[in-house]
């Protein structure tokens, strides 16, 4: 794919504060027009990540492009294509929801009020509410609905679903992400809600201590990452393939995942005297199995 | 950024309120105040301290809070992210930060200020709030840029408030001691604005080091805004500040085409180089200015004390600041006394002159003295106009005929002293001249020391009114006449406060003496009533003594009044006679003495009320007496007639003489301040005028 068929590039993109790396050499890229989810642990860097795409912050190396602009030399053009908002973002507490829906207006050379109003009212935010009386949930969701009002060819979310009920999360699912997914813009989120992400997300990566461990398309990985179930004697147990992240043995069965399957691997593991079955994973699975660090064998 | 600013603006909106609220309250306070303590006898300086303190204090103090929250509030809340996600770079959101901060105090401050000046005394809503509003608004931009910078470095608004303040008072502690310990004065006319032109002079560095830290501090959260704050404050305040400081006095620096008045003239006789102190850049022009007695030194932006030397014209030094110089008879040598610089001395705001003796010739500097490093622990002498108790020298320097000593009057432990010195500071002596107390109640004290002609001796009056002399090679003092032996009068007794003056040919000397009752030490502290008796009782005796002690005589006795004035002591040039003024008040009459009279006798001279001014002119072998536009000679026989060159006359008539040149020539200045300032050398036998300055 080229240059301009992503949305975000980043090349060797690493932030250190002092001496903890909060990014590592991270390369990502995030296809244009595609429903991106980066998923990690506490602490693996994921709103660090986008406060460097938005330059919030200044990586300590490497670059990143968003939308064709790189973040430090042309910051300016990429907020103004990106929305953004952050899980429990504050807010101005003074205002009233219209003011913070007009203020952010002001600030954007074009703004379409019409989405903010209908996503709004759907969830029974009034615009003239002053913001410290909304609920947690009610703050983000103001936060989201404001958030596409420039309508940008880029959302970042960063954990922005997080403190929404049910309900509400899938008004924003069908209403923000999936509308945009739609038109063809792009949407990155970052959480650790892997349902949500199994069910929208088209790509995904795994950031684990701050490395980018993998990234693929959603079916790409599932097919790449599967359990193998392999029965067999006591006296004939079958030997680790590489790429295994985690191995549990019994005596007559060996259960393993490898994060490169293929046809062969499965040939290269059966034998005569042994049953070899190949097993799909979810994608909760397969996020808590690679974000182990080392290999793991257990019996 | 216009959507930024509008935001921030009514966000803060509230402090707008402080400026009605705190000018009510200031108004409240000042009608209670008034009102209790009856506003006509509200003493001045009560009125000052307080319309002050609200000029002074209040507006910085709205400019701090608008400053405090502006990042610190923002990144308190958690909604930096948001501010710093909109499309806008991080340079505007600065500036529309700052902005409206600004546009905030600013409005808070006027408001408050409005309201003040409707409720303000008469005095206080002219001149004085002119002259104060450059300062409270260069000490609004200073605090403002503090609070900014505080706000980008600290995480709590309540922090950045703190620390605010903290440094605004350590920043304006460290000015203050720059202007007046260290004497960094700028413009040298007020060190209330020099004080403020410091502080202000940091603001370019304290809004980049803002700046710097706000755009390259990530989310204000690392060491990355330190790391980038700290620096730029550094090079902004060698790059910038100073230069601006240099700049400002550059600009305010000492032009004669600018000159707009003349103060302080001094000159001494047959010196080549007079000093005066020119005043330029007129600020606000008071009304006495309209009234013609001349502008009020106040309303001018720059004040200079310049050396000219006669014979060429030309400006040999220039001093900022007024002061008083004093030239040796040679014209080789200058003191000069300098106009007080404000120093915190024992925990409280106090004023040193500081002295400076030149060589005029070489053009360097023979000596300087420390700011109170000669008087510590000398007791306050009297209160400077802004109220501070003036430490130290006094009185302008005075040289001895050869030139090789200096005395200036000073204060030591409340005594009237002298020091006596070398033009290079060296073999310092101090000669007490009166004991302190008595000059509240005589507000004149006059010059109560004078030099042998051969310079190798100094005579003075001590605080028992005794003549003492002070040989200055053998280094010892004598007394050459006791009044004290006099018993003048039962119950009475003479005492310190007096004048002296010797002869030219050295034989005689001229003493001037208050007479006191006995009970006059102990009665000085009891009531007005007591003191007023005692200034009744008072004489003031004129004696001619002999130099060796041997003879005296009294030539006159007057009544003393509290508000004596100068005598004007004159000796004839060849020494055998002498001319003095009644110091009355109410009196103008010129005394006239002779060693064949015996006694003084007036002259019959119809004297206009003004102070004439006694001249001896060597090479007429007389005296010239000057009062307001008419011109006298007293010849050698003693014949007082009208000057007999008519043209030195009527340049006299318009012109204010103040003594002659090394050539003989009679120097005259402008007499009314609102005409052109003008310095002209007058020949006595032809008449002709040269114009020396400008």
């Amino acid at each position: 794919m080229s240059e301009n068929g992503y949305a975000i590039t980043t090349d060797s993109l690493t932030k250190r504060f002092g001496r903890l790396a909060a990014l590592e050499d991270v390369s990502a890229h995030v296809p244009r027009g595609s429903i991106y989810g980066l998923m990690g642990p506490n602490g693996a860097g994921k709103t660090t990540f986008v406060r460097c795409l938005l330059n919030l912050i200044n990586p300590t190396r490497g670059s990143a492009t968003v939308l064709g602009h790189d973040v430090v030399r042309d910051p300016v053009a990429v907020r103004r294509r990106v929305g953004h908002v952050a899980a429990l973002q504050p807010l101005w507490d003074w205002m009233k929801v219209r003011e913070f829906a007009d203020f952010m207006a002001g600030c954007y050379p074009r703004w379409n009020p019409e989405p903010i109003s209908t996503i709004l009212s759907r969830v029974g935010i009034g615009q003239d509410a002053k913001i410290q009386t909304l609920s947690r949930g009610q703050r983000a969701l103001t936060a989201l609905a404001v958030s596409i009002g420039h309508e940008p060819d880029l959302l970042l979310l960063d954990e922005a679903l997080t403190g929404l009920d049910p309900i509400a999360r899938r008004e924003v699912l069908r209403n923000i992400i999936e509308a945009m997914h739609a038109e063809g813009r792009t949407v990155f989120i970052t959480g650790q809600d892997i349902a949500d992400m199994e069910r929208i997300c088209d790509h995904v990566g795994f950031l684990v201590k701050g490395r980018l461990i993998l990234e693929s398309t959603l079916d790409g990985l599932k097919a790449r990452v599967k359990r193998i179930r392999i029965e067999h004697p006591a006296d004939s147990q079958p030997e680790v393939p590489a790429g295994a992240v985690q191995v549990e043995r019994s005596a007559r069965e060996t259960l393993l995942t490898t994060r490169d399957f293929s046809p062969d691997l499965l040939e290269s593991l059966s034998e005569p005297s042994r049953r070899v079955e190949a097993l799909d994973l979810s994608l909760e699975d397969i996020f808590v199995h690679l974000a182990q660090p080392e290999l793991e064998i257990r019996a | 950024m216009r959507a930024l600013f509008l935001k921030e603006f009514t966000q803060a909106r509230l402090l707008l309120l402080c400026g009605p609220l705190l000018g009510g309250l200031t108004v409240v306070l000042w009608l209670l105040l008034a009102g209790v303590a009856l506003l006509p006898q509200l003493e001045s300086e009560t009125i000052d301290v307080f319309w002050g303190a609200v000029c002074y204090v209040m507006p910085p103090v709205i400019a701090l809070f608008a400053g405090a929250g502006l990042f610190s509030g923002e990144l308190e809340r958690g909604t930096l992210p948001v501010l710093l996600a909109l499309p806008l770079s991080r340079r505007h959101i600065w500036l529309a930060k700052v902005l409206a901060g600004l546009a905030i105090a600013a409005s808070a401050a006027a408001l408050l200020l409005l309201i003040n000046a409707v409720f303000m005394p008469p005095e206080w809503q002219g001149v004085k709030f002119t002259l104060f509003l450059p300062d409270i608004v260069l000490w609004c931009g200073f605090a403002f840029a503090v609070a900014l910078l505080c706000s980008t470095l600290c995480t709590h608004t309540i922090s950045a408030l703190l620390v605010s303040v903290l440094l605004c008072l350590a920043l304006l502690a460290g000015a203050a001691y720059l202007v007046g310990g260290l004497g960094g004065n700028l413009l040298g006319y007020d060190p209330f604005l020099d004080l403020s032109l410091w502080m202000f002079a940091a603001v370019p560095a304290l809004l980049a080091a803002s700046f710097m830290g706000f755009s390259r501090g990530d989310l204000l959260q690392s060491w990355r805004k330190w790391a980038f704050a700290l620096p730029a404050l550094v090079i902004v305040l060698a790059a910038v500040c100073f230069p601006m400081i240099g700049l400002a006095r550059w600009l305010t620096r000492y032009d004669r085409a600018r000159v707009e008045r003349l103060d302080d003239i001094s000159y001494a006789q047959a010196s080549p180089v007079i000093a005066l102190t020119a005043l330029s850049s007129p600020i606000a022009i008071q009304r006495d200015y309209e009234r013609g007695w001349g502008a009020g030194e106040g309303s001018y932006r720059s004040r200079t004390l310049v050396l000219v030397d006669l014979n060429t014209g030309a400006d040999i030094l220039t001093r900022r600041g007024g002061g008083q110089a004093a030239f040796s008879p040679d014209g080789r040598l200058a003191a000069m006394l300098l106009d007080p610089v404000p120093i915190t001395w024992g925990g409280r705001p106090s004023a040193v002159r500081p002295l400076e003796v030149w060589d005029l010739q070489q053009r360097r500097l023979l000596y300087r003295d420390h700011p109170g490093a000669s008087y510590e622990g000398a007791g306050p002498a009297s209160p400077t106009s802004d109220g501070r108790y003036l430490f130290g020298l006094t009185g302008a320097a005075e040289w001895s005929p050869d030139a090789s000593w200096l005395t200036v009057r000073g204060r030591s432990s409340g005594d009237e002293v002298l020091l006596l010195m070398h033009p290079d500071g060296s073999e310092q002596r101090l000669v007490a001249l009166l004991a302190g107390g008595l000059g509240s109640i005589f507000s004149y004290v006059g010059r109560s020391w004078d030099w042998s002609p051969e310079s190798d001796a100094l005579y003075t009056l001590d605080p028992n009114g005794r003549l003492m002399r002070h040989s200055l090679a053998a280094g010892g003092s004598q007394t050459v006449w006791d009044p004290g032996a006099l018993h003048l009068a039962s119950q009475r007794r003479t005492a310190a406060s007096g004048v002296i003056s010797v002869s030219p040919d050295g034989r005689s000397i001229a003493v001037a003496l208050i007479s006191l009752p006995d009970r006059y030490t102990r009665m000085e502290l009891e009531s007005g009533f007591r003191r007023a008796r005692i200034e009744r009782e008072a004489v003031l005796l004129v004696f001619v003594v002999s130099a060796d002690g041997s003879g005296r005589l009294l030539i006159r006795q007057i009544p003393a009044p509290a508000n004596l004035r100068d005598l004007s002591f004159t000796w004839s040039p060849d020494g055998r006679r002498l001319y003095f003024v009644d110091p009355r008040a109410d009196s103008r009459t010129l005394l006239q003495w002779s060693e064949a009279a015996g006694e003084a006798t007036p002259v019959p001279l119809n004297l206009r009320p003004g102070w004439p001014q006694l001249v001896p002119v060597p090479e007429m072998g007389g005296v010239m007496i000057w009062d307001v536009g008419r011109l006298w000679l007293a010849n050698d026989g003693g014949e007082v007639i009208a000057f007999p060159n008519e043209r030195v006359r009527a340049t006299v008539a318009d012109y204010y003489p103040m003594g002659l040149d090394n050539r003989g020539r009679l120097i005259v200045r402008t007499f009314w301040a609102d005409e052109p300032q003008i310095i002209a050398a007058v020949d006595l036998h032809t008449g002709e005028s040269t114009p020396i300055y400008p």
